[in-house]
């Protein structure tokens, strides 16, 4: 499930971690596989690589829980005897759905049958103010009950037959949303899920940076005890725990004057100076923390140097960055591995800053997903195709932007704000823009400040559908499929994720136009529609059209997030004028509604003449092709 | 706990005695006793019982010397009357060498090189002149040491490198022997128990220890009792208590925490475990103990502790925090609680330190039985060598 050179990471966490150890009670195996994109694609491999004969537990890697499995094992397993069809158990946390802890991505409504917990309706469709429920849970379970109270801690305990159903069911991607959802859709096969819920013991999984910080919080004011710093269960910490909740690991420096507040971890080796105050705060190991400094809400990583009087707010400053004297880092930021602030600079709020290239956005990306610690869960970071549809559809701009910005950095820095290019357009339609950098700055953009307003963007659906559609196309490129199967994908897609056809035309639209080549504009775009149109075709065939027009409007965000495509930009639009993908009244339409707005008609100037050649041409004139229009 | 650390420690002894000089093994047992006390600095049974050994090697060596020596004056006197003294003693050097030479072989490269470094002196000792010294040494020599302090310092950090000294059997018995001793510690004290307590009294006491079970249970088959349990809260382990004494046959009061002073009028002792014993004679004990203790002083109530001595630290109470744990606030507040847990911090402190001042008496199985605060330090000098106070 990681990008390269993560793997290896872990594996070398693994290796040096005690589990391994030869007095360790458990045998770690460690299977690598880069190919998987989803966790079904884990599971259906685990099934080929026939390793798992018994009941197993299945655990996502950013779980943090002190829970004891026992009780929920054996009472797994007395339900397996009992019925064969019980294959899951899966356990769920009694948690307010206002919790900090709660993610907005799992805001889960679950529906139970009181008298077996057995699981008889599983909805996570947070955006609907309604949700449908079938008649017959009424009539069919006795005593029913609905909860919006559980927090999904994905433990699951599972029997041999889910890697089965997994790989009998290929498009199955997701664990709760396909898997889930797929039982109780078939209860004809008699397979049944049952819920555990805990109260007494800790379990949440860190999906954002939301949820990095409400797991941290309880961490340090101990709720995952016996999980906490003090412990020092890694062998590798030699952490104590003082009043007020700070932890200090031994050879820790404060200087007499430095104040440090409550709820703070401090590692090895870091050096707090006179003056300096900090609360709230997770300190790593070897960091320099000047005079005069004021730290609150930091996630500061390890060997950070921060010279006097920086002001640092509810941020996360990453391994090796310096931050020079007088520096502000305002509430939300990041800032990523070894980047410079001059001195004095002020970053805003909300800013993400790197050391990447512009040109490898791979490299962003996969250094973002990091910074946000969501390895696991950004399947966008771990699919290598779809790195390489970013890198693709930015090839120009990298020559133009120098590495390190003066103005975001200020001077003598190091980095540039990681930009995100469709964040500047000011577009009516922002629900269609669905590119893939649009993506990535979504489950990027949460705040660690507890502020609400910054999470609204935490989670869509709809952005995890857009995911999983430029991971299957991908997937039916690279690997050559027949149109006709990844119709079947996209279709079980569009049903697992609830879309409209307009939704799944957009994403295949946008896809498309990724792989234009803005140096050959003519022949990629053939090639791509000579392949794909019928695809396209087929899910069009619904459109109204408004929603050719939303396509088009799509065509465009994608355009303005593209600046070398722009120039081409009439020749594709022309390409599917041609394949009728678009209809000639959905580009007119576009094209006031465009002008009606007033802004980014830059995109009408390049396709003017396009234009002005469909208005002339009110009767189905038939041209041959697109050389004779030129 | 201290069981657990004295098993290791015998199967580290067993393992690695036979082979090694005394100093080798005391480091040994020494980096044991470090790693367990950074891992776990709450958990000073583990510490103290690592110190023990060492004690307990370091005294046995010392014996093992006296003994060796003897039987070396012996050999040389024999020899001597024989006639042919000069000779035989140098082959008796000559055989020596040889054995260090034969061990350097088993043991690791560094540690050899120190030990054959030393053994250059050793064999000459100087010591067998004064056969006496150590065998004083293991006696009454460590308080000695504490109240010489420098001026015996270079004493007090005798290397024990002899190498034709063997002491894994003598310190195998006696860990085996601590071992049963922890086993029947409960019963031990126990048994003392209808000395300290006569009939119709009212006793008051906390958590649910097992010493302080058993030994409120024998009283109470040989006098007539009444027992206040103070609930203990969050962990209620109180309850439990109040629970299995009553299934005992005791006649038994539950009352909660903050009742503890309206109800020290009608006590007539407080009676409670401890975690830890510290060098000053002062207790932690289990968290709402110092309120027990400060109820007990206001109303002149004899506060008793009874524990066994195997949880005595050579440690002053500095930083009391240093000594405390806390659990997780979800006994106090519930997680799912989600406007309060945002709103409130929640301690969970397990442990209380009660000073020296405001404890009474100590019951254990060591010795008579009876102990002052104010003798734990030199109950210290019989347990622990002062240079094994700190571990590093």
């Amino acid at each position: 499930m990681e990008p390269a050179g993560r793997q290896e990471l872990i594996s070398a966490h693994l290796d040096g971690s005690k589990w391994t150890k030869a007095s360790s009670k458990v045998t770690v195996t460690t299977i690598i596989n880069t190919q998987c994109i989803t966790i079904g694609d884990a599971l259906r491999d685990m099934d080929s690589r026939d390793v798992i004969s018994g009941d197993f537990v299945l655990v996502a890697g950013d779980v943090v829980s002190n829970l004891d499995l026992r009780p929920v094992i054996a009472e797994h397993k007395r339900r397996r005897e009992a019925d064969k069809g019980a294959i899951m158990t899966s356990v769920y946390k009694k948690v307010a759905p206002s919790h900090r802890t709660r993610s907005l991505n799992d805001d889960v409504i679950v529906g139970l049958n009181t008298e077996t917990s057995e699981v008889v309706y599983f909805s996570s469709e947070v955006e609907s103010s309604k949700i449908d429920l079938d008649v017959r849970l009424f009539t069919e379970v006795p005593k029913l009950e609905l909860r919006h109270d559980l927090l999904d801690t994905f433990i699951d305990i599972c029997a041999p037959e889910v890697l089965m159903l997994f790989s009998d069911n290929f498009d199955y991607s997701d664990l709760r949303s396909d898997f889930v959802r797929g039982i109780l859709g078939a209860e004809i096969l008699g397979n049944k899920v049952f819920a555990h819920i805990v109260s007494s013991h800790y379990a949440a999984r860190i999906q954002c940076l939301k949820t990095y910080a409400a797991v941290s919080l309880d961490v340090v004011h101990r709720w995952t005890f016996p999980l906490v710093p003090d412990s020092n269960f890694m062998n590798s910490s030699l952490y104590r725990h003082a009043r007020h909740n700070v932890y200090r690991e031994q050879g820790v420096t404060l200087a007499r004057s430095s104040v440090v507040g409550g709820d703070t971890v401090i590692g090895r080796g870091t050096c707090i100076a006179e003056g300096a105050s900090v609360e709230g705060c997770i300190i790593g190991r070897n960091c320099v923390i000047g005079k005069g400094v004021k730290l609150v809400g930091c996630y500061i990583w390890d060997s950070v140097t921060i010279e006097a009087d920086v002001t640092v707010e509810s941020s996360i400053i990453a391994s090796g960055a310096v931050l020079r004297a007088g520096a502000v880092v305002s509430p939300g930021s990041i800032v990523s591995y070894n980047v410079v602030i001059g001195a004095g600079h002020v970053v805003p709020p909300s800013t993400k800053i790197t050391t990447a290239a512009p040109s490898s956005s791979f490299d962003d990306a996969s250094s973002f997903a990091s910074d946000s610690g969501e390895l696991a869960s950004s399947p966008l970071a771990s699919s290598p195709h779809a790195a390489a549809f970013l890198a693709r559809s930015s090839p120009s701009r990298a020559s133009a932007v120098p590495s390190s910005l003066h103005a975001d950095v200020g001077a003598g820095g190091v980095g540039r704000v990681y930009d995100d290019p469709c964040q500047d357009s000011s577009l009516v339609l922002r629900r269609h823009i669905a590119t893939v950098h649009d993506l990535d700055d979504e489950s990027d953009s949460e705040s660690t400040a507890s502020d609400d307003s910054l999470d609204d963007g935490n989670y869509d659906p709809h952005s995890h559908f857009m995911r999983e559609m430029v991971a299957t196309m991908d997937r039916g490129a690279t690997e050559n499929h027949e149109v006709e199967n990844v119709a079947v994908e996209i279709a079980s897609l569009k049903l697992a994720f609830d879309r409209t056809v307009a939704d799944v035309s957009t994403a295949i639209l946008v896809w498309l136009l990724g792989a234009v080549d803005a140096k050959d504009p003519i022949n990629s775009t053939k090639a791509m529609l000579g392949k794909w149109s019928p695809l396209l075709r087929k899910f069009q065939g619904d459109l109204s059209r408004d929603d050719e027009t939303d396509l088009c409007i799509s065509f465009q965000d994608y355009a303005m997030a593209h600046p070398e495509f722009m120039a081409v930009s009439h020749i594709p639009l022309q390409l599917l004028y041609e394949d009728d993908i678009l209809s000639r009244n959905a580009i007119l339409a576009w094209a006031d509604l465009v002008k009606e707005e007033g802004d980014d008609v830059a995109i009408l100037d390049h396709a003017d003449r396009f234009l002005t050649w469909l208005r002339e041409n009110n009767d189905e004139y038939e041209y041959d092709s697109y050389e004779e229009y030129e | 706990m201290a069981r657990t650390t004295l098993s290791l420690l015998r199967s580290v002894v067993s393992a690695e005695g036979g082979k090694r000089s005394a100093q080798e093994l005391l480091e040994c047992v020494r980096y044991i006793g470090q790693r367990l006390e950074e891992s776990q600095p709450v958990e000073m049974a583990a510490g103290c019982t690592v110190r023990r050994v060492m004690h307990i090697i370091r005294t046995e060596y010392a014996k093992a010397v006296v003994v060796r020596d003897e039987e070396l004056a012996r050999e040389a006197e024999a020899a001597a009357a024989r006639a042919s003294a000069v000779a035989d003693q140098s082959e008796e050097d000559q055989s020596e060498g040889d054995e260090d030479g034969s061990d350097r072989a088993d043991s690791d490269g560094r540690l050899s090189l120190v030990t054959s470094g030393r053994m250059v002196a050793a064999p000459v000792s100087p010591r067998s002149g004064g056969a006496m010294t150590p065998r004083l040494e293991a006696n009454g020599g460590a308080l000695h040491h504490m109240l010489e302090g420098a001026g015996a310092a270079e004493d007090a950090t005798p290397r024990l490198d002899r190498t034709d000294v063997s002491i894994k059997s003598a310190v195998l018995g006696i860990i085996t022997e601590l071992i049963d001793d922890l086993a029947n510690l409960h019963d031990q004290i126990a048994e003392s128990a209808p000395e300290f307590i006569s009939s119709g009294e009212t006793i008051m006491t906390l958590g649910n220890s097992r010493t302080v079970r058993e030994f409120l249970i024998m009283a109470s088959e040989k006098r007539q009792i009444e027992v206040i349990v103070a609930e203990s809260a969050p962990t209620l382990a109180g309850h439990q208590l109040a629970a299995e004494l009553a299934a005992a046959g005791v006649s038994t009061t539950v009352i909660t925490d903050s009742a503890v002073f309206a109800m020290m009028a009608t006590v007539s002792k407080v009676i409670v475990p401890a975690h830890a014993v510290m060098a000053n004679g002062g207790i932690i004990g289990l968290t709402g103990c110092n309120s027990l203790a400060l109820a007990a002083k206001r109303y002149s109530v004899p506060f008793v502790v009874v524990t066994g001595f195997h949880k005595l630290v050579p440690h002053f109470p500095h930083d009391v925090d240093e000594h405390n744990m806390h659990h997780s606030p979800e006994t106090v507040l519930h997680f799912e609680e989600s406007d309060i847990v945002d709103a409130v911090t929640v301690y969970n402190p397990v442990f209380d330190y009660v000073p020296p001042d405001h404890v009474d008496l100590f019951v254990s199985n060591f010795e008579r039985g009876v102990h002052n605060p104010s003798y734990i330090y030199r109950l210290l000098a019989e347990f622990y060598s002062p240079e094994d106070h700190t571990l590093h």
